[in-house]
């Protein structure tokens, strides 16, 4: 009952002129920053979060979460027409999308992404209507040794499954962590690590950081390559899924929609995670698995679905227990803390309308998102025709007006074209910068809770080992750290062969 | 040091560590940085567990930070690190310092002559010359851009430059 209640203030919060208009803004300017080669979902929002700081909590995080759907849709219009993938996940729709273009279908092919993202969203929305209020209601119950586990568990997890290897995954958390240090101590007010700078003495924020390593750094990263210059795109006659589509494709929609919801909700386990298990999966249950990776609908829809899925359940760990488990979501939950709204248990009972208004706002804004895109499919793929030469200078124009928007300091341009170039750099080692992103979020909740924590126990670690809650957290995490290092091993002794094989092969 | 023999031990040894030496400097570049940022930590003051201090939390991140550095730096050496970074192999050098200096070009005019005639050079140069856009393109598009989004985030967002 005080689900339901809650989520009817919610769709009156949602429902109000103003965020309708910005959820749909949201998804609009997501599928076109989406669209664009190599600016991710990721990058998208970090670009755009600027413009949602003037609005009010509720409509900025709407909004946000407009932009990040839209951007993960648009990004698959490239992927499929051109094989050109903006963001790992979208890395699988190209398994099975160009292939289809190649047939002459890449309508039919983007049809089936909308709406398998569609519903593969909504089923997802259904199920975090349902498991976060409860979920919220747990985590109110813990206290700082449990919240530092399981912040700390949620770090781990991007570690473990980010794609640039765990050491230098760890590497990254580490240094992001070590970034959010910088400036005033949370607890002492010292200044800490600013080098003697007055303007770092107000600590690095997260625009300048994220729009550095993000959008910058993958500006940079085309720029130096030298990208052509224009892109061929197909053409395209129908739109919509043929019947036989969509017969092929329904139960693949379906199960990759518990699939994705499933694994959205655990740390580190959004898009492209769910694509490749939903994928796998689907070729098993397929009768006609031969035909994976050379046009199958099926295929196509299952890894469309699990995407859009997971990207909506991911909202879960965010609202109810305040861990991002994505760095878009590291990005939303900064956004949040820089309007003064913490996300975590509390959040239904302190910001209901922010709570519900967001939930409520994720079902209109996947209706948006199909109602949009299914006729505006041919304006997205003509955006694509502006040659890209011109798309980068301007996205560089964009992010300096953003960054210099929330402070109103030219210092924090010239931070975002440090971190631009550190992203570049990084991006060009195999570091991934997603555990960077993370650690800079949760370092300062981190810091607070450990020593909280330690002030609870008098300095005694035994805390975490005394509350039932933080020990179940605790034995959770030591297993991810076992699995860890037992995969580092793994890959360690195939690269030694590896060598061992190429000097005997000299 | 590097081998300038042109035996083919001594040319295997030369690639080997044209290979090896950017990621020997990218491991000792991060041991410097956790290394600085664990000296000044330790500087700040640790106070006690039940009573941190200030550095205490900077510090267990750069310990953290150059065990795992320091670690990476063993893989490196020992030849077992992951090869598949791409490093700098494919990089046009001449487009990528043009880019840097822009921006850099556009916060020292800034202060002087304010947004919107700033980013006007700014948006040409990195059309023109960082991303090899042709002159009428880049003439125009250098106009029309800076002027709208001033008017977009001046007007709408309210945002003063």
């Amino acid at each position: 009952m005080e689900i339901f209640e809650g989520i009817l203030s919610g769709f009156e919060v949602a429902f109000s002129p103003i965020n309708l208009l910005y959820v749909t803004l949201g998804v609009m300017m997501g599928t076109v920053f989406g669209l664009l080669p190599g600016i991710g979902p990721t990058a998208a929002v970090a670009l755009l979060l600027p413009m949602t700081f003037t609005l009010e909590p509720a409509t900025g995080v709407i909004m946000l979460a407009g932009i990040y759907y839209g951007s993960m849709y648009g990004g698959r219009i490239p992927a499929i027409l051109m094989k050109l993938p903006g963001d790992a996940s979208s890395v699988l729709t190209t398994l099975d999308g160009y292939p289809l273009t190649q047939q002459g279908r890449a309508g039919p092919a983007l049809g089936i992404t909308a709406i398998g993202s569609f519903l593969g969203g909504t089923f997802a929305i259904i199920g975090l209507t349902i498991l976060a209020p409860t979920l919220a209601h747990v985590g109110r119950s813990f206290a700082p040794p449990e919240l530092f586990l399981l912040m700390l568990f949620g770090l781990m997890m991007i570690v473990f499954i980010g794609s640039g290897g765990v050491l230098k995954s760890l590497i990254m958390a580490a240094l992001g962590i070590l970034i959010a240090t910088v400036g005033m101590d949370p607890i002492t007010g010292t200044s800490r690590l600013t080098f003697g700078s007055y303007s770092l003495s107000a600590g690095i924020g997260i625009v300048p950081l994220a729009i550095g390593l993000f959008g910058v750094g993958e500006v940079m990263n085309n720029i130096a390559r030298g990208k052509e210059g224009r892109i061929k795109v197909p053409k395209m006659d129908r739109i919509m899924p043929t019947w036989s589509d969509w017969l092929l494709s329904r139960m693949a929609i379906l199960r990759a929609s518990v699939l994705g919801f499933i694994v959205g909700i655990l740390p580190g386990g959004g898009g492209t995670v769910s694509s490749v298990l939903a994928y796998g999966a689907e070729k098993q249950f397929s009768k006609q698995p031969e035909k994976f990776g050379k046009g199958a609908v099926d295929g196509l829809a299952a890894t469309e679905t699990a995407d859009n899925a997971s990207s909506n359940s991911a909202f879960v760990p965010l609202l109810t227990l305040g861990v991002p488990p994505n760095p878009v979501l590291a990005l939303i939950f900064g956004a949040l803390l820089l309007q003064n709204i913490t996300p975590g248990p509390q959040l239904v009972d302190e910001h209901p309308d922010v709570f519900y208004g967001v939930i409520a706002s994720m079902y209109i804004g996947n209706t948006i998102l199909l109602i949009l895109n299914l006729p505006l499919i041919r304006v997205f793929v003509a955006i694509l025709k502006v040659p890209q030469t011109v798309l980068g200078p301007l996205v560089i124009l964009i992010a300096i007006c953003g960054v210099y928007a929330v402070s109103n300091s030219m210092f924090d341009v010239l931070l975002m074209l440090i971190f631009g170039i550190m992203g570049f750099i990084l991006r060009r080692f195999s570091f991934d910068l997603a555990p960077l992103i993370l650690g800079f979020i949760l370092g300062p909740m981190l810091e607070v809770e450990w020593r909280r924590a330690m002030i609870m126990s008098g300095g005694s670690a035994g805390i975490f080992l005394d509350r039932t809650a933080s020990l179940v957290i605790l034995v959770m995490l030591v297993v991810t750290l076992v699995l860890i290092a037992y995969a580092a091993l793994r890959k360690r002794r195939n690269i030694i062969a590896q060598v061992k094989s190429e000097a005997m092969g000299e | 040091m590097i081998s300038e023999t042109s035996t083919p031990e001594g040319e295997n040894t030369d690639v080997g560590f044209r290979e090896t030496w950017p990621h020997l400097l990218m491991c000792l570049c991060l041991v410097l940085l956790f290394t600085s940022t664990a000296v000044t930590a330790w500087n700040l003051g640790l106070g006690r567990l039940s009573s941190p201090a200030a550095g205490l939390w900077p510090l267990l991140a750069s310990i953290a930070g150059l065990g795992l550095s320091v670690t990476l730096l063993v893989t490196v050496l020992l030849g077992t690190h992951d090869r598949a970074a791409e490093l700098f192999t494919d990089v046009h050098w001449g487009p990528t310092v043009i880019f840097i200096a822009a921006v850099l070009g556009f916060l020292a005019l800034y202060p002087l002559v304010g947004f919107l005639v700033a980013a006007i050079p700014l948006t040409f140069v990195l059309l023109k010359y960082a991303a090899g856009a042709t002159w009428i393109p880049s003439i125009a598009i250098s106009l029309v851009a800076p002027v709208l989004l001033y008017f977009i985030f001046r007007e709408v967002l309210n945002v003063r430059f």
